[in-house]
């Protein structure tokens, strides 16, 4: 089997924004395969960089949990998947009944490293 | 079985505390040996002499270190040191944050900084650095403002002690809108030993959309009299 691909680059991503991801496809003949789509794929290029907690990255928070960490996941406090502060890279402690919340627990989890550098 | 142990072990814990020796009912309920550190009540009768001994030697002794030591306190009383703070500039003006000496929470060597804010508008957090020798003051604490707390707002307050610098995170937290006006962000208190400068870095102030708030920051100068 053989498989043809486009795959459209070039898109400028912004920080903070939602997307939705489509995977369209057909077969040699034609035939479409079902759409698979997601509207709720979010876009930060701060994940995963740095220690745990490190959800800002900018100039002066590069890979070290600081105040600039505590105000973007503050900003985000109390949020869930819908609203529009959600931010799941400042939902740290992803476990119970914190996951998919910004909640204490995720504070607590950036203060036990806050000042940490990476 | 198990249940009863531990309430034994406990009780003789709180025992422990209170200076009781447990060691034998221990030995004798548990079936095995416990080690109970040599206190003065540990001692059995057995040992009269070395009982004895101790007990003349605390005697003796508590009445020759009064007879004694007293003798340090006939110059002039001690000098208490105290701290002084000035600030990089007399006259900060609006959109300005600097730091200013809280002389309520100072005492002797503990200097308590006000981190205050002139001026501003829509502040919901704030982040930065105060950078100062390390030897000559360490970061002891921190009181809460009331600038960011207007209104019954929840604030956290982070601050942790680097190499020659405070790590300092201030922020409401969402739903909340920024403050507007002049206040004091937070009260960091140190412990000075002494002189040496303050400044800040990596200082930012946010708004409610995580936007940088055009400020200038002033630092200053503590010294020790």
């Amino acid at each position: 089997m053989r498989l043809y691909h486009t795959v459209i680059t070039g898109f400028t991503l912004v920080d903070g924004a939602f997307y939705t991801v489509t995977f369209e496809a057909t077969d040699l003949i034609g035939n479409p395969a079902t759409t698979v789509s997601n509207a709720m794929v979010f876009y930060d290029s701060n994940y995963g960089i740095g220690p745990t907690g490190n959800v800002d990255n900018t100039s002066y928070s590069i890979k070290r949990i600081d105040g600039y960490d505590l105000i973007k996941l503050s900003l985000a406090f109390g949020s869930q998947p819908g609203v529009p502060n959600w931010n799941p890279v400042c939902d740290l402690d992803k476990t119970g009944t914190s996951a998919n919340k910004i909640d204490a627990y995720d504070l607590m989890m950036l203060g036990i490293h806050f000042g940490e550098v990476q | 079985m198990k249940e009863q142990n531990i309430e034994e072990i406990f009780t003789a814990q709180t025992q422990r505390r209170r200076g009781i020796n447990v060691g034998a009912a221990l030995y004798g309920r548990l079936g095995q040996p416990r080690r109970v550190a040599p206190t003065l009540g540990n001692l059995r009768w057995a040992q009269p002499t070395l009982r004895y001994l101790l007990i003349m030697i605390s005697t003796l002794t508590l009445p020759l270190m009064s007879a004694c030591g007293g003798g340090g306190g006939g110059g002039s009383s001690p000098t208490v040191p105290s701290t002084i703070m000035t600030l990089s500039s007399a006259t900060p003006g609006s959109n300005s944050v600097y730091m200013v000496k809280n002389s309520s929470l100072s005492s002797g060597s503990v200097l308590a900084i006000d981190i205050k804010v002139d001026s501003v508008s829509n502040v919901f957090g704030a982040a930065f650095d105060i950078d100062f020798d390390s030897t000559k003051m360490t970061y002891s604490d921190y009181s809460a403002g009331s600038f960011l707390e207007t209104g019954g707002h929840t604030v956290t307050y982070i601050a942790t002690q680097a190499v020659n610098k405070l790590i300092v995170g201030v922020s409401r937290q969402s739903p909340s809108g920024g403050q507007s006006g002049s206040g004091t962000l937070v009260i960091l208190k140190f412990n000075v030993t002494g002189d040496t400068s303050v400044s800040f870095s990596n200082n930012s102030l946010k708004d409610s959309s995580n936007n940088t708030i055009s400020a200038t920051w002033y630092g200053g100068n503590v010294t020790v009299q």
